[in-house]
């Protein structure tokens, strides 16, 4: 007999009893990338990103589509869960809010016309929204915003026991924790509080050299490579004091988040000689070298804080996340410097990441749901293939309704013919079992290219992504190769570590004085240029059979045509639009783009078979440049 | 910010003139933590409370007045104290607010 655990079961006595199952809806939103998870007795369920389903790029709306699917991921109904549980405490938050107004004074007014409606209408009201949206009154119960970064590093972990690093922008006051876990028990140590933060340091120099804030911070890191860390000295000097622990504090002089609505101001302008590169303009060696060094202060940073938090707990398992933790360059630092044995990261280590967090707070601590066994080998993020996924049945549906000629394969064809396709140079869209929670493809809905073919990373760059040539692609490599190629001692399902390329496998590229960073890009430094980055480094998905089984085995028939275990997977979308959700999107994009062959399921479709595709608008305007 | 009525800038303006921006010109240069000084040995906050317990996940937010209540709860002995009442009074002005699904590209969002 199944019994679930009803609200009764809860509400009257407090306590839980006849608990087969502890189901917790972890929501986050209203910040960055809203998102949803659902855990049944501490086990991850489903989690999506709102964005999948509204097609908004990091949608911070309240996720209502993410919620409907992790009931259905469930198959349960509202009244069937034990509660609900938000990833931040807004009372914290709304005291560092009015605070940072009394600092910024009649310069802070413009922000509160724009946060406060939502603060009155909506944020504080959360419990209201919740049993309105469920249509039920159940509990709605609030997790500390970094406590729920650190839950998601950590419980998902392979580890039993293991030091937990959070690093963000900010959440409520903190924007640094150092904590330690321990079967269901976690604790946070330490903090760095607000106005001090890693994270709003990155974003600083991020708007500065002409990219996005809160989106464009990845394009910071792979531009780094390009530059030399000149400006290392001036931003210890002028802008940040770091003690040996790793604890920091900025020099609030330069910064303008406080008071306007920029993060930097004209002191900062004064202090990198100019004003800040106007965004899609020309990058000039200013930039490259204000990457490179910003980089480097993160690094040395998160180096120092990694070594001060093994000292503290003396644990050799580092579990990592917070927005900074997706940092993977930094993190592939902290791995070679073997601080710890072993490093985990949450793959959707930024805000929609805490989702899951949250979830997993309230049900280990909250309901006391023993944390499920862990081996120090697996994890329990299922490779984070936790989103929504369409059967071959629901992906034929789709394509009969339209008429889209395609033919089928099975598993074993399919594999097959990718791999001869990639060979061949055809770039492919991947669409394969259930979607990623996080910000990267890993297989499920990738776009994938042949990482040997010295065109690949322009045409994708170019003609796929429609996104700036710089940027590298990331590899994936089976496991059990990955030494071959990279110089990486650890898995990486989650494409969160950057390692060297092996010496063995480079080539030397020619010296060129110059900043064109297309013919920086288009020099060969290995036999797999297109995922050899400007430094030689990349950032692996290693693969395996038992936790994505399809895509290992496209790799495997891919290493016996050609003798090479790495392919290039990017994510399936276009610049400035999310992942692909659903056939639709695909289909869309597939035809949008360059994209040669669409892989659905057991379903192929080739450009050349598809009926003329028209739209009535350029479909750039519909995706805002990130 | 377009979103917003005039007579919500109003109540807004009014609010933030009337109570934050007294309180700002004593509290100003001290009410965050500014300063840069090099002479800790570590800028640190250690917690005291490095758990949280069951009593910490029940917010009592369940409405304006329950919010007042545990807001300025929470602030009574800090310079805040008194503001959450008198900022919870203008929630009937803010019934309806459409929420915006694209982030700022100029300022991380934390407001």
């Amino acid at each position: 007999m199944h019994y679930y655990l009803t609200l009764a079961n809860i509400m009257n006595n407090g306590e839980l009893k006849m608990c087969d199952s502890v189901y917790v809806l972890g929501i986050s939103s209203f910040y960055h990338d809203a998102a949803a998870a659902i855990t049944q007795n501490g086990e991850i369920i489903a989690a999506a990103q709102e964005e999948r389903f509204t097609r908004k790029k990091h949608d911070p709306r309240f996720p209502v589509n993410a919620i409907q699917f992790c009931l259905e991921a469930a198959q349960i109904e509202p009244k069937e869960l034990a509660a609900v549980a938000f990833y931040d405490n807004p009372v914290l938050s709304l005291e560092r809010i009015v605070k940072t107004l009394i600092a910024a004074g009649s310069d802070g007014l413009s922000t509160w016309l724009k946060a406060a409606p939502n603060w009155l209408n909506r944020n504080l009201f959360i419990e209201k929204l919740i049993k309105q949206e469920l249509n039920i009154n159940l509990p709605v119960l609030f997790c500390e915003h970094h406590f729920s970064h650190a839950a998601s590093a950590f419980y998902p972990s392979p580890f039993e026991e293991a030091a937990v690093l959070t690093i963000d922008g900010v959440g409520e006051w903190a924007t640094t924790s150092l904590g330690v876990g321990n079967g269901s028990d976690l604790q946070i140590l330490k903090e760095i509080h607000f106005p001090h933060s890693l994270g709003l340091l990155y974003s600083a120099f991020t708007q500065f050299c002409g990219f996005k804030v809160n989106t464009g911070e990845y394009k910071l890191m792979g531009l780094a490579p390009y530059g030399q860390p000149t400006y290392v000295d001036i931003i210890y000097d002028k802008l940040i004091h770091v003690k040996e622990d790793g604890s920091f504090r900025l020099n609030l002089d330069y910064f303008g988040y406080i008071n306007s609505d920029s993060m930097t101001n004209s002191a900062f302008a004064e202090l990198f000689g100019g004003s800040h590169r106007k965004p899609e303009s020309r990058i000039t060696r200013r930039e490259m070298n204000l990457a490179a060094s910003i980089q480097r202060v993160t690094e040395d940073i998160m180096l120092k804080l990694s070594t001060h938090l093994q000292e503290l707990t003396g644990k050799s398992n580092l579990c990592l996340a917070g927005g900074v933790a997706l940092n993977c360059v930094a993190n592939g630092k902290i791995l070679n410097k073997k601080i710890f044995d072993k490093i985990w990261i949450q793959p959707a280590a930024g805000d929609a990441g805490g989702a899951i967090g949250a979830a997993l707070m309230v049900s280990h601590v909250y309901f006391n749901t023993p944390r499920p066994l862990v081996d120090n080998i697996r994890d329990c993020q299922q490779g984070s293939y936790l989103g929504p996924a369409f059967s071959n049945a629901e992906v034929k549906a789709f394509l009969f309704n339209d008429n889209f000629p395609f033919e089928e394969a099975t598993d074993q064809e399919r594999a097959e013919l990718v791999a001869r396709e990639l060979a061949n140079g055809k770039i492919i869209g991947y669409f394969v079992g259930r979607s990623e929670f996080g910000p990267r493809a890993l297989g499920a809905r990738s776009i994938l290219g042949d990482a040997r073919n010295p065109y690949t990373q322009s045409r994708m760059n170019l003609k796929t992504k429609f996104r700036e040539s710089f940027r590298p692609f990331a590899p994936s490599v089976l496991l059990e190769k990955s030494r071959d190629y990279f110089k990486l001692d650890h898995e990486s399902p989650y494409m969160l570590l950057v390692a060297p390329v092996c010496e063995a496998i480079r080539k030397e590229a020619s010296a060129i004085d110059s900043d064109d960073l297309i013919a920086i890009v288009n020099q060969l430094r290995s036999f797999i240029p297109a995922v050899t980055h400007v430094d030689y480094s990349a950032r692996v998905q290693t693969v395996t059979s038992t936790t994505k089984p399809d895509y290992y085995q496209v790799l495997k028939e891919f290493e016996k045509l050609t003798g090479v275990g790495v392919i290039v997977n990017t994510s399936f979308n276009v610049r400035g639009e999310p992942i692909v959700c659903s056939p639709h999107d695909a289909y869309i994009c597939f035809m949008r783009t360059d994209i040669d062959i669409l892989v659905m399921e057991n379903c192929i479709l080739y450009k050349e078979k598809q009926p003329q595709f028209q739209e009535t608008q350029d479909w750039r305007n519909n995706y805002e440049l990130d | 910010m377009s979103l917003i009525k005039q007579k919500q800038i109003e109540v807004l303006t009014n609010f933030y003139k009337q109570e934050i921006v007294p309180l700002s010109n004593i509290y100003a240069d001290s009410i965050l933590d500014y300063a840069c000084p090099d002479s800790n040995e570590s800028y640190f906050i250690k917690r005291s409370n490095t758990r949280m317990t069951k009593q910490d996940f029940e917010l009592k937010l369940a409405d304006e007045q329950q919010a007042a209540k545990t807001i300025d709860s929470k602030w009574a002995a800090t310079p805040l104290k008194g503001l959450g009442k008198k900022m919870l009074k203008l929630t009937p002005y803010f019934l309806k607010v459409k929420e915006k699904s694209e982030l700022s590209s100029s300022i991380y969002e934390m407001f």
